[in-house]
């Protein structure tokens, strides 16, 4: 690992783990469905870091640790959508459309090599539930009768940022999959490198909302 | 692909994610900021809505009140004292003591009438037209004019909020009318069609110059209009020296 990597590491360490620290410490939250935002941001944090470990120590190639990190964080993530929907409809769909995505997940993480599978279209699968569920949950949102107050709406920016995050991820996926069989590594720091300060400015984004939104009345 | 290209094409595509993401939240935004003003607006318009109809209904009864005064001044007040001079005169006049047991039986059927006045609940279990009826016979019994109530169609529902505002322009309008019109008649004609409220009033009276009247802003004209306004019903008064005066209030009841 150069020295390059090495700091971002610690950079991408350091933001997980304060995002996941003040993400505990706000309980103005739970009594409200983002109670799940502190586990999601903690298995971020476990999983990076038990990654970095376990490449250091064990094996380079660390991806089926990631992997099983993918399993849980959308079944996380779509709990936490479910729970933000009260339409029925919308609600049945996320459902059923994530039952199938997770299992599609499982299928893959069953039938295809864990240590050399980064699972594109499994997690091209994944986003594409995560991002209809968010569209129904903003569809939602605007056909609600109330006004609707940003600052009382953190899961808002939960949603968005993991969203944007994951959406961006895509393609760099697919990058990574042609990296690791053809291209040297610099072209691999530089997916690294816009992938963890992506990661980076989202959780810096996660402390501020944390921090800067108003406890909600659901 | 050599790394170049693929690293342009990964650049590429994350930038118009990105870009993609944030024409979403843009227009996201967009909508709820509309959205919410629109809301507000009703907000307030239900607010504007609730204060009027206070404030309407802190009218009603200070007419109320008022027309209390009047009558227990004018009406019984008089009957009363005619009784009490009738029976110092009457001695042992039998035919004298009728007349004034038939002064207080009178007066007893003035305040009668009366107490239907007083109570608060009247106007919220009359319907609209039984509220007019009243305050018309009221006017005849007062002698203040000859009042004429016609009431055609069946009548259709309406809030009793609105209904409410209804009758407190046409009380505006009344008070105008014995007020300032020196006028003998006064005609009311209610009619009811196709889930549309149509009332004209109108008096015999001196009239007056409509738009001169309206440039002076003066508040009888200015809360008429503005309570039409507020319960979406469309008043035309008219007015000319010597002609009288006229006004037609139109609503039509809005489907939620």
């Amino acid at each position: 690992m150069s020295y390059y990597e090495t700091l971002l590491t610690i950079y991408l360490s350091i933001s997980f783990i304060c995002c996941s620290i003040v993400s505990s410490q706000y309980h103005k939250y739970k009594h409200t469905p983002l109670k799940l935002a502190p586990a999601i941001l903690w298995l971020g944090f476990v999983t990076e870091f038990s990654a970095t470990l376990y490449s250091n120590y064990i094996e380079v190639y660390n991806g089926w640790i990631f992997n099983g990190y993918t399993f849980f964080f959308y079944l996380l993530l779509y709990i936490l959508v479910l729970r933000y929907l009260k339409n029925i409809r919308f609600k049945i769909t996320t459902v059923l459309l994530g039952s199938a995505a997770l299992l599609f997940f499982v299928y893959r993480f069953f039938s295809t090599g864990l240590y050399n599978d980064r699972f594109i279209y499994a997690n091209a699968v994944l986003i594409l539930v995560f991002l209809i569920s968010c569209a129904m949950y903003l569809a939602e949102l605007l056909q609600r009768p109330t006004q609707l107050e940003f600052r009382k709406h953190p899961e808002f920016f939960l949603l968005g940022g993991y969203l944007i995050f994951h959406l961006i991820y895509t393609p760099l996926s697919v990058a990574y999959d042609q990296e690791l069989r053809i291209f040297s590594s610099e072209f691999y720091i530089t997916l690294i490198s816009i992938q963890s300060y992506i990661l980076i400015a989202m959780n810096l984004l996660f402390i501020y909302i944390f921090i800067w939104t108003r406890k909600a009345h659901l | 692909m050599d790394e170049k290209s693929t690293l342009i094409i990964v650049l590429v595509s994350v930038t118009i994610l990105l870009l993609l993401v944030v024409i979403v939240a843009v227009l996201f935004s967009v909508f709820i900021k509309r959205k919410n003003s629109l809301l507000t607006e009703q907000q307030d318009a239900q607010k504007r809505f609730e204060q009027e109809i206070a404030e309407t209904q802190i009218e009603i009864r200070e007419e109320t009140l008022r027309n209390i005064s009047w009558e227990l001044h004018d009406n019984i007040g008089q009957l009363l004292t005619l009784a009490k001079i009738q029976t110092q005169n009457a001695g042992s006049d039998q035919s004298m003591l009728d007349e004034a047991a038939a002064t207080i039986g009178k007066g007893l059927t003035e305040i009668r009438a009366l107490s239907k006045l007083i109570n608060p609940e009247a106007l919220n279990t009359l319907s609209l037209t039984e509220a007019l009826e009243l305050e018309l016979e009221r006017f005849h019994r007062m002698a203040y004019l000859k009042p004429t109530l016609t009431v055609s169609g069946s009548p259709i529902a309406i809030d009793k909020k609105i209904e409410v505002i209804i009758f407190r322009v046409l009380q505006e309008f009344f008070t105008n009318t014995i007020k300032h019109s020196k006028a003998t008649t006064l005609l009311v004609d209610v009619s009811y069609s196709d889930s549309l409220l149509e009332v004209i009033a109108q008096d015999n009276g001196v009239g007056f110059n409509y738009t001169e009247a309206r440039a002076k802003n003066g508040i009888g004209l200015t809360n008429i209009e503005s309570r039409g306004k507020l319960i979406g019903a469309v008043i035309a008064i008219s007015s000319q020296d010597g002609e009288g005066t006229r006004l037609r209030l139109t609503y039509k009841p809005q489907k939620l």
